[in-house]
């Protein structure tokens, strides 16, 4: 293949791509006439050049495309889905012959006339203003070759004349190319693109050129034996138009720089020339290294002065290089909106697609490996996730549904996230299909939280789709984009609300990018740590004051009144102990919302390293990023923060994510606060539930009526050890009191030690044994008892009921005894006599039996809504974490939100 | 198996071929230095003019002793295709010998009697005057879910 040829395919390509996009934008905003342009430009490029490359399919597939836009442009077509879905296709004709043009080096043969005089008839459809120009007209013998020879000897005429120095200047290529177009328009009749506006930026600099350009052309065709009139016509149309269009002395003033200036600020050059490039580059600064070292042992070098230059030209060469790989994602995302376009037709939908975040930039390589997964995906969202217009309308959603691509750099990830407002995900379907798969054991079916039940779409052949579809529904998906992206290091999540729609997200380590880290050492090995991921260094041992402790053989350090569980590096990475002291340095480490520390030997300093991706055969240790090789040449490995994280059981390996904001995981994990009575024993409340806690000092407490209390923001609040070792008012340093306020009333319960804030599932349940105690979960490797604020309420006395005659009836479902036991005190609190059932069933017979009650709540994981009677009472659905302005729901944990629900069901029975 | 132009290598007092195609960069006595928790087969990383390489220890890929600690080694460099996309690596061997053509009437499969993890790494053997030269599959021998050494 010709350098040529190569050079119109890349150029080529490039344009369609755009032109995918400009099309779609253009059905939508017809009357932006820069659009119009643009496309029609770009359409006409193709055409001129392949006519010169000596391609006839493509140039009359172009040609007919460009017919059309012609008359978009001309008025006399409005651009609709029939003629917009025309010229697409007529791209997509370009595509597949630019395609086998790559490949094989020529135009496959074939036969575009059916859509040649589908587009023909489109463009006729209206009066036009002159017959439809075929392809190529044949009332002359004139071909575009023809047209090229005589451009070129007049170009090479005018550039031998004197005053023809200035066109030399101009990139000759384009030059020609843009007299040609214009000469072939002229000859062709076609009206729009004439020699003068073609030649416009050129006259303006020099008019006398175009006049002696358009003489040369006139005498170059007639030798080629063109029709002279044509001929005449050409050159003159060209000639005639030139001068009047030249502004008077205006020509160093004019604003718009000339194309072919814009044009030549870039260049095109092979990644394998960048690759090269950076290895040579970072070759480079090693060199320069080992200079500054040389130097640093002698400083009275003469060569002091040019070292220092060196050093930041190195410097500043190593950063140019590496900017010269990224690229805006947002070429990934060029053929996206076309896509959801022609999806929407096929699938009877309308999608709007938005974008957010194009120009955030990442590797080219990468940018590569990401656009089948992420096309794929706005397949998936667009037949699964999205509705049909009439679901949309039921469901009192916009009828167009909404595909949100967006991308933004978090730390050295790139994170993309594709969000639909469509259906979500069914977890009752996937519980089924995956239970009629083979993938779950019943058991497994009935107990896996929504979240995980979500991960089945990963599952190599897993699919939900009803029926299969063209677009996807085959089961060979979402696996695949999983596998493509974990390949380059990534990783999916999922969140998805059934009925509100899903949401991936993507995150992409931006391989070879410089990132900042911290250079650790650790028997005698270093390593390279993210900086971005550490939230603070502690020196521990030796001189330090803090030191680090024990709890059950786990290592943990105490910082600002919270317990940091540790890792060390050197029982993680099995290295033999180089050190006798114990002086140690942590790395406090955050993912997501969780901190830990990295124990290592010492830390060097921050450097700008150079990410480099793990070799294929090192992907299978969880606990690398990525390598890197530092100053002195040495190459050391990347801890990868997560992939630790999820080693200490903290972050679920498999999907692993900053779940803290994330609805998937946040449904089965709840924050918890763990404090520590008299005992050893852990006892903990979830922290929505507490309102504040104080420090108290025993001076402080009073007593009232025998009991213990507090003087407490204007009232008397009844004091109470969190066990019954804790003497309340035993003297000495104040301790910590958790506040628990109902708006009327408070309590106060002492404890010895606030011990931490952890996230645990509040699933796993033991027995509980002694008062106070609802049962046992398993917080942060330890078990802590979670307690039983209703004992405590009564403890103060402050269970009876308010004054309240005629006390309203609450029916909790919930087979969970345990969730129970959370919700039913804060139900009895709020005034409500509460009745409890396991299931649906149950609660039926109760409610045949007492009759309706004040409010049902209802376990939403295991309850259905419709299964309740009907006119039992209003029903409040009960989460873990309730979806945003879905219905009447409430998050179990969420104490104030489910008293406002209350109080709102209240208010309305009232009324 | 025709004729084959191989670079020829010692390890652990075998003779071993790989193409010459295969090879990109010979080198002596690289620094290498150590990756935690690799697989045992692997010797380390190297750091090739700018590129990260791994390095596969012959020796221990193919269960023989270890060499002498500090000890000249010397490093072939090959690349292995992997989903269109050339990854370099290093292969860790005693002593390198020459480039030689070999003729196809020399070349024997591998005997039925080979040892299995090494049958999966050689793609049979050249007749040598004094020795045998095992030719090395490239990709297996770095695979190393292949032919787990004992």
């Amino acid at each position: 293949m010709d350098d040529l040829l190569r050079e119109f395919l890349s150029e080529a390509n490039e344009s369609i791509e755009a032109l995918d996009r400009a099309l779609v934008r253009f059905e939508r905003e017809p009357e932006d006439p820069a659009l119009l342009s643009e496309i029609f430009r770009v359409l006409h490029t193709i055409k001129g050049t392949c006519g010169f490359l000596g391609l006839p399919r493509l140039a009359a597939v172009a040609h007919g495309g460009e017919n059309i836009l012609g008359r978009f442009r001309e008025g006399d077509l409005r651009p609709a889905q029939e003629s917009v879905s025309a010229v697409l296709e007529a791209v997509d004709v370009i595509k597949a012959l630019l395609a086998h043009l790559e490949a094989a080096g020529c135009e496959p043969a074939g036969d575009d006339a059916p859509l040649l005089a589908r587009l023909d008839a489109i463009a006729d459809a209206r009066p036009a203003r002159q017959e439809a120009a075929g392809p190529a007209p044949a009332r002359q013998e004139i071909t575009l070759s023809t047209v090229d020879c005589a451009v070129e000897t007049a170009l090479a005429r005018v550039k031998q004349a004197p005053e023809g120095r200035r066109f030399s200047a101009v990139q000759e290529d384009e030059l020609h190319g843009i007299v040609r177009d214009a000469v072939w328009a002229a000859i062709s009749g076609e009206a729009e693109a004439t020699l003068a506006e073609a030649l416009a930026p050129l006259a303006l600099d020099r008019p006398e050129e175009v006049a002696a350009l358009a003489t040369h052309l006139r005498d170059c065709l007639a030798e080629l034996g063109v029709d002279a009139a044509d001929a005449r016509d050409a050159a003159e149309t060209a000639h005639g138009r030139a001068a009047p269009s030249v502004p008077p002395a205006s020509a160093p003033a004019a604003g718009e720089p000339p194309p072919s200036a814009v044009a030549a600020q870039t260049i095109r050059v092979h990644v394998d020339a960048l690759e090269q490039l950076m290895n040579v580059a970072s070759e480079l600064v090693l060199i320069r290294n080992q200079l500054l070292q040389t130097l640093r042992a002698q400083p009275e070098s003469p060569f002091a002065g040019p070292l220092q230059r060196l050093n930041h030209v190195t410097t500043e060469l190593q950063e140019s290089v590496v900017t010269t790989r990224m690229q805006p994602i947002g070429a990934a995302w060029a053929k996206l909106p076309r896509l959801a376009r022609d999806l929407a037709i096929e699938l009877g939908k309308r999608i709007d697609i938005e974008m957010r975040g194009e120009e955030t930039e990442l590797d080219r390589q990468v940018l590569d490996l990401i656009r089948d997964p992420l096309t794929h995906m706005i397949r998936n969202a667009a037949d699964h996730g999205l509705e049909t217009p009439g679901e949309r309308a039921r469901a009192g959603k916009p009828e167009a549904g909404r595909i949100l691509l967006s991308a933004r750099h978090e730390g050295n990830h790139i994170v993309i996230e594709v969000a639909d407002d469509g259906r979500g995900l069914a977890c009752s379907k996937l519980r089924a299909k995956g239970l009629a798969q083979g993938l779950l054991t019943p058991h497994e079916a009935e107990t896996y939280s929504d979240a995980k039940i979500h991960q089945l779409i990963f599952h190599p052949g897993f699919s939900t789709a009803a029926k299969v579809s063209g677009i996807s529904g085959r089961g060979v998906g979402m696996d695949v984009v999983r596998t493509n992206i974990e390949k380059i290091g990534g990783t999916v999540e999922l969140a998805s609300v059934e009925g509100q729609g899903a949401r991936f997200i993507i995150r992409i380590p931006l391989t070879l990018t410089i990132v900042s880290a911290l250079i650790v050492d650790c028997c005698g090995e270093r390593f390279a740590m993210p900086q971005s991921s550490v939230v603070e260094l502690v020196g521990v041992g030796g001189g330090a004051s803090r030191a680090i402790e024990q709890v059950n053989g786990a290592p943990v350090l105490r910082l600002r009144d919270r317990l940091l569980p540790l890792v060390s590096l050197q029982d993680l990475m099995r290295l033999a102990p180089a050190r006798e002291d114990n002086e140690r340095s942590i790395l406090v480490t955050r993912v997501g919302s969780f901190s830990y520390g990295i124990v290592v030997d010492r830390v060097f300093d921050t450097e700008e390293i150079v990410v480099k991706p793990t070799a294929s055969i090192l992907r299978d240790i969880p606990y690398y990023s990525g390598a890197t090789i530092l100053g002195d040449g040495a190459v050391i490995m990347i801890l990868d923060p997560r992939g630790i994280a999820a080693r200490i059981g903290a972050v679920d390996g498999d999907d692993a994510g900053d779940m803290g904001r994330n609805e998937a995981r946040a449904e089965t994990r709840t924050q918890l606060l763990v404090v520590r009575g008299a005992g050893r024993a852990l006892k903990a409340a979830p922290l929505q539930l507490v309102s504040r806690i104080e420090e108290i000092a025993s001076e402080a407490v009073e007593h009232a009526g025998g009991r213990p209390v507090l003087q407490y923001r204007g009232r008397l609040m009844p004091l109470i050890g969190i066990d019954d070792s804790i003497d309340v008012a035993r003297p000495g340093a104040a301790r910590p009191v958790l506040v628990f306020d109902d708006g009327d009333r408070a309590i106060g319960l002492m404890v010895e030690e606030v011990v931490d804030i952890v996230e645990a599932p509040l699933r796993q349940e033991f027995r509980a044994h002694g008062a106070g105690g609802l049962g046992s979960v398993v917080a942060a490797e330890r078990v802590t008892d979670i307690l039983d604020l209703a004992h405590y309420w009564r403890l103060a006395a402050l269970d009876a009921a308010p004054a309240n005659p005629a006390r309203r009836r609450a029916l909790l479902i919930d087979p969970n005894p345990f969730q129970r036991n959370l919700v039913a005190p804060m139900l009895a609190i709020a005034g409500y006599e509460v009745s409890m059932a396991d299931d649906a069933a149950a609660a039926a017979a109760l409610i045949e039996r007492a009759g309706a009650f004040d409010v049902i709540l209802s376990d939403a994981a295991s309850v259905r809504e419709e299964d309740i009677p009907h006119a039992a009472g209003p029903v409040v659905a009960l989460y873990d974490e309730a979806p945003a302005g879905a219905g009447r729901t409430a998050s179990r944990f969420d104490r104030d939100g489910l008293l406002r629900a209350l109080a709102d069901i209240a208010e309305r029975s009232a009324a | 198996m025709t004729e084959a132009t191989l670079v020829t290598m010692f390890s652990a007092g075998a003779h071993y071929g790989v193409p010459v195609m295969a090879v990109r960069d010979v080198l002596d006595t690289p620094t290498i230095y150590p990756v935690p928790l690799a697989p045992r087969e692997i010797a380390g990383s190297i750091n090739l003019r700018g590129r990260i390489v791994t390095a596969i220890d012959l020796r221990a890929r193919l269960g023989a002793p270890p060499r002498e600690r500090g000890g000249r080694c010397m490093c072939v460099i090959v690349e292995r295709q992997k989903d269109s996309v050339g990854e370099p690596f290093a292969l860790l061997v005693d002593e390198i010998g020459e480039v030689s053509t070999l003729p196809a009437n020399a070349y024997e499969a591998n005997p039925v009697t080979l040892a299995a993890e090494w049958a999966v790494v050689c793609r049979g053997l050249y007749r040598q005057p004094d020795t045998l030269l095992l030719v090395l599959d490239v990709d297996a021998l770095f695979d190393l879910s292949r032919g787990a050494a004992a």
